[in-house]
């Protein structure tokens, strides 16, 4: 009869954890991917609850008046970050940035080719400012004109 | 696209430096180049900077007037422009053409610049990380002198940005001549100021000088900066900023 092989209980894990990589707030990111994929969960998936779970836990050592440790700190914004990342909005943001820097987008423009300019802090335009402007309007309209010619 | 998807100008700075794949803070020479932008310092006197584009074109040129003093001023105004290029709606929506007169509504041309503004702050200063840096640190004009020289932006743009993430009741103040020129608040602070409104005497900015003191700390009655207001008093960080003879104040409500 085979033997079913022993899980160890949640708090032996933790601690074979602290002896293998030291105290939590020590932890790299690859240490923190790897205490979770030893748990059972997929780090990729796991971000926005732990960096709830740490926000509690950085907030209740504050109000004991605990110093924080560098590696909790960063951990959580990592989480932050990776937990941004997951939102919609944030995710089109990234398909239209993508969409617009990607290769051979010069080829789909339109032919009605027009200079833009926004100004910031834009009083009155002396003379000179506008000579500038349109000293370097056309050195970009001659450049996009010899990229479409080349094409 | 779902209408409802409210994609801010905030999502798109954080999904730029993603897709740049840079560390904070970065040189703008260093993502230039994958943006198809170039950079050009001019001796313009009537604007701070222009974004040149070729519509529908991923390349452009920034301009940017040589004669700002502070690099960091220099740094916002350059991911100003880079909202611009950037954000939807801002090339063909609105624009000033070269060789055309101002056309903008002035409505639209402020939301326009609210949003850029809003890019480049997000841009610079990530509410993600700073708000650990606030969090960690408190809110001081320390911890945003510190953050000021940590992301090479201004210390005003860093402390509006300090005092927006942080969770305290909070508001941050610039002033001129005992005069309130700008203010940001925390969310959680629901409190009024008035623009343009005078600063109480007995407010430690309106006790700041050359030659004097020129950073003071301490609480102080609340109806010196709200008309009307009474109770609790509040902290005052009030510091002189003599090259702009104007007082930048960070006031904290317990």
């Amino acid at each position: 009869m085979s033997k079913d092989v022993e899980r160890p209980s949640e708090q032996q894990l933790a601690n074979i954890l602290r002896i293998v990589l030291g105290p939590p707030e020590d932890w790299d990111e690859e240490d923190a991917d790897f205490v979770l994929e030893v748990n059972g969960i997929d780090p990729a998936e796991a971000p926005s609850r732990l960096a709830q779970l740490i926000q509690r836990e950085i907030e209740s050592r504050m109000q004991r008046g605990e110093e924080l440790p560098a590696g909790l700190s960063d951990w959580h914004s990592r989480l932050i970050k990776k937990t941004e990342m997951k939102d919609e909005p944030f995710l089109e943001a990234m398909r239209r940035i993508k969409e617009m820097f990607a290769a051979g987008r010069l080829l789909d423009i339109t032919p009605n080719r027009v200079i833009h300019v926004h100004g910031r802090r834009v009083k009155k335009l002396t003379e000179d400012d506008k000579k500038i402007l349109k000293e370097y309007a056309a050195e970009l309209l001659n450049e996009d004109k010899d990229t479409l010619d080349q094409r | 696209m779902p209408q409802s998807m409210d994609i801010s100008p905030e999502h798109f700075a954080r999904a730029l430096i993603e897709f740049l794949d840079v560390d904070l803070p970065f040189k703008f020479a260093d993502i230039a180049g994958d943006l198809g932008l170039r950079l050009r310092q001019v001796p313009s006197t009537g604007f701070d900077g222009a974004l040149l584009r070729v519509a529908g074109s991923p390349q452009g040129i920034i301009v940017v007037r040589e004669s700002i003093p502070e690099p960091a001023s220099k740094r916002f105004t350059i991911a100003h422009e880079i909202g611009h290029y950037v954000l939807p709606g801002h090339e063909t929506d609105c624009s000033v053409c070269t060789e055309r007169d101002v056309r903008l509504s002035r409505k639209n041309a402020d939301r326009l610049e609210q949003e850029a503004n809003k890019f480049a702050a997000e841009l610079l200063l990530p509410a993600a990380t700073l708000s650990t840096i606030v969090h960690e640190r408190g809110l001081s004009l320390k911890t945003c002198k510190s953050a000021s020289k940590l992301f090479q932006t201004s210390l005003t743009v860093t402390a509006i940005r300090c005092v927006e993430v942080s969770e305290r009741k909070a508001a941050f103040i610039e002033s001129k001549n005992g005069v309130v020129r700008s203010f940001a608040k925390s969310r959680s602070w629901k409190g009024h100021i008035d623009w343009g409104g005078e600063v109480g005497s007995g407010a430690l900015a309106r006790q700041l000088s050359v030659g004097g003191e020129t950073e003071k700390r301490g609480r102080v009655e609340p109806m010196e900066w709200i008309w009307g207001q009474t109770g609790a008093t509040l902290m005052e960080e009030s510091m002189l900023m003599p090259s702009y003879s104007s007082v930048l104040s960070l006031l904290i409500f317990d």
